[in-house]
């Protein structure tokens, strides 16, 4: 019994519908395997953003919106933390190394952030991609994604919105002397100056106690800890790395109490963020297997009327002499070619609606989103190819049931 | 082999809830060779004792047999194998099936499984060709050349002569035909009906052919006419007006 070469020229003769079948098949794999592996992706890539920062100090608000502002680069107006614990931070022996982020200026759209030298080589663990690290108040690292080459000289503009409300600070110019490595996050498409110039242009000193005229010699003012100025400015935040995870704990417990800051594990409000979200993504998943499962009725309903259509075919198959069993596996072998092609055709198209979801989370989000199809989703097409096999047997028995002799009659 | 209906009697339920009878204590024999013609109006019955004579329906009572084989008393498994040994069937509408070459079409029945004749001397597996050499040779044999093209672009004469090829492939012992001239114009139903005829006789085969056609029923050894499912076997023969409204 070889029912191939009948379903062969059953699926020709009828191949628009078996096209249609199996694209809506391959649509909503697709639209399965795309929303799944997106979803992972963007929690890969935002765990491996948070990576770097072991803890972050902050005024006292909404512990998310630090999260967003200081780790991913958000705009948004967050208070300051006072300079004295910028200066009491960097004494205390629980701290191996910090960097205030004084963020709030922007070039081109890309935030400026005042920070220490040693962040842009995240403490000399990682080199730069090109040039040296910023050494004076008007030199400048630029992210890997910044369109701004080294010797290049920009004026920041205050305000997070390119050409927006912000003004440009009066004459000050910032030259780009070097350019970090790529960290897959938003701060890639950051600009690294000295907290001090920062401090300066708006007019707050430079946090070091030999203030003075500075127009001309920028290179004058000390750049990095200590602030020994009698007033230090504060920061909007202060990314701190504990020498020890007890230390970590400690240094927590004890700014999170206090009136004026607040401290965060990025690590640990991402994991509240996604428990949140988890609720969400719960309601995608069920319109994501609603749709599919509609899918699948669709095929059912397309595959039953076509079915109703072949009706004299199978009769005509049995009155030549085939056995029911024949018409039963050609018609179920003809809708497990159209799922097992749909699925296939599914999953690489679901590659590609990963990639493309990939591409506009990187770009609204600055973190490097890579969606791969993976097992997990491999296992969910197969899991419905398999339930549409199983369902193929319905149409399959409908038509084995069937009386000959009525289907001839027309 | 002879095949014979002995008292056969079928009724079908009607929508309306009536029953209405089909066949109606169906007598018949016919000896292996003979060509066999059953005329009557339509909705007489015609069709229903092909089928019930080919085993695709059971009679309610009756036998009908096939040598000392009672297919009646067969399983519809074993009346399928049995179809798909002995019997070739032609349709009115010649029923290809589309998206299939002639070739495609005529070589089909091959791919139903193994056809097991009774005792050994089987006549397929007696002849090892391949089954679309075959349906190449029978193509040939009906005068169908282009075997390539798709059934659905040729000619209604030239399907009817695909159908026929098709019927022949497994070399049946006995072919039915259901009105195999009726959707043809005159001078192809003349075509198609001579040629009918000359491949049964070639063959060796029985053949039974529900026909209106005087032509056809012409060429015929006996006539059975049908009548509200009471066949009259051995009526005279036409002479060209009488038999078929
Ligand atoms: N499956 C069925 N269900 C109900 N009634 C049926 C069925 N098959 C046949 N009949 C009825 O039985 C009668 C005989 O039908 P049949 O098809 O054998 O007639 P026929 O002689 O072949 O007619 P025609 O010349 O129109 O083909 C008709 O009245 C038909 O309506
Ligand atoms: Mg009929």
């Amino acid at each position: 019994m070889n029912p191939v070469p009948y379903v062969l020229s059953d699926l020709r003769s009828g191949r628009g519908t078996a096209a249609v079948v199996t694209l809506l098949i391959a649509f909503s794999v697709a639209i399965g395997i795309g929303v799944s592996a997106q979803e992972l992706a963007v929690r890969r890539a935002a765990n491996a953003a948070a990576d770097p920062f072991d803890l972050i100090v902050g005024a006292p608000g909404s512990q998310t919106q630090l999260l967003l502002s200081s780790v991913y680069l958000q705009p948004s107006a967050i208070g300051l933390v006072p300079g004295s614990v910028l200066q009491e931070l960097t004494e205390r022996p629980e701290v191996a190394f910090l960097s205030p982020l004084g963020f709030g200026d922007q070039y081109a759209g890309y935030p400026i952030v005042g920070v220490v030298p040693g962040f842009a080589t995240r403490n000399n663990r990682a080199g730069l991609a090109d040039g040296r690290v910023f050494a004076a108040l008007d030199e400048a690292v630029v992210g890997s994604r910044v369109r701004l080459d080294i010797g290049d000289e920009f004026t920041p503009v205050h305000g997070f919105l390119e050409g927006g409300i912000g003004s440009p600070h009066g004459e000050f110019t910032y030259r780009v002397v070097g350019r970090m490595a790529t960290r897959n996050s938003p701060w890639d498409a950051a600009i690294l100056v000295a907290i001090e110039s920062v401090w300066f242009i708006h007019g707050m000193g430079t946090g070091h106690a030999e203030d003075g005229s500075i127009f001309g010699h920028a290179a004058a003012v000390p750049i990095g800890p200590p602030w020994t100025a009698v007033e230090v400015p504060g920061v909007p935040a202060i990314a701190v790395e504990p020498a020890t995870i007890r230390d970590a704990y400690v240094l927590r417990s004890e700014l999170r109490n206090r009136p004026t800051t607040t401290a965060i594990f990025p690590a640990e409000v991402l994991f509240e963020l996604y428990a949140l979200l988890g609720d969400a993504s719960a309601i995608l998943a069920v319109f994501s297997l609603a749709t599919q499962l509609l899918v699948v009725m669709a095929v059912l309903v397309v595959v039953g009327l076509t079915q109703r259509h072949k009706r004299s075919s199978f009769a005509v198959l049995r009155a030549l002499g085939a056995p029911s069993g024949y018409v039963l596996l050609a018609v179920w072998l003809a809708v497990a070619v159209q799922v097992v092609a749909g699925v296939l055709l599914g999953v690489g198209l679901g590659q590609i609606v990963a990639w493309v979801l990939s591409r506009i989370a990187s770009d609204q989000t600055g973190l490097t989103v890579v969606a791969t199809v993976s097992a997990r989703e491999w296992r969910r097409a197969g899991l419905l190819g398999a339930a549409a096999l199983v369902l193929a047997v319905i149409p399959a028995i409908i038509s084995y049931r069937d009386q000959v002799a009525d289907a001839l009659r027309r | 082999m002879t095949l014979t209906a002995t008292d056969c009697s079928l009724s079908f339920r009607q929508p309306d809830g009536s029953t209405l009878t089909a066949l109606n204590d169906v007598n018949l024999e016919v000896e292996p060779g003979t060509r066999l013609g059953i005329s009557g109006p339509s909705g007489s019955g015609k069709t229903t004792l092909l089928y019930v004579l080919s085993g695709i329906l059971r009679p309610e009572r009756g036998v009908v047999r096939w040598g000392f084989d009672e297919l009646t008393s067969m399983r519809e498994a074993a009346r399928d194998r049995w179809r798909l040994a002995y019997a070739g069937f032609v349709f009115q509408d010649f029923l290809l099936f589309p998206g299939m070459s002639p070739i495609g079409n005529v070589a089909l029945p091959a791919s139903f499984g193994t056809a097991e004749r009774a005792g050994s001397r089987g006549r397929i597996h007696a002849q090892p060709d391949r089954p679309r050499d075959r349906a190449a040779a029978l193509l040939e044999r009906v005068g169908i050349s282009d075997r390539g093209r798709d059934v659905t672009s040729m000619s209604r004469g030239e399907r009817q002569r695909v159908a026929i090829a098709r019927a022949l492939l497994s070399r049946p012992a006995v072919i039915f035909a259901d009105e195999p001239t009726a959707s043809l114009d005159r001078s192809s139903a003349a075509d198609v009906g001579r040629l009918l005829v000359g491949v049964a006789a070639e063959a060796g085969a029985t053949l039974i052919v529900v026909t209106h056609d005087p032509d056809l029923l012409a060429q015929m050894d006996r006539v059975a006419a049908i009548e509200a499912g009471s066949l009259r076997d051995r009526v005279a023969r036409p002479t060209g007006e009488g038999v078929g409204r």
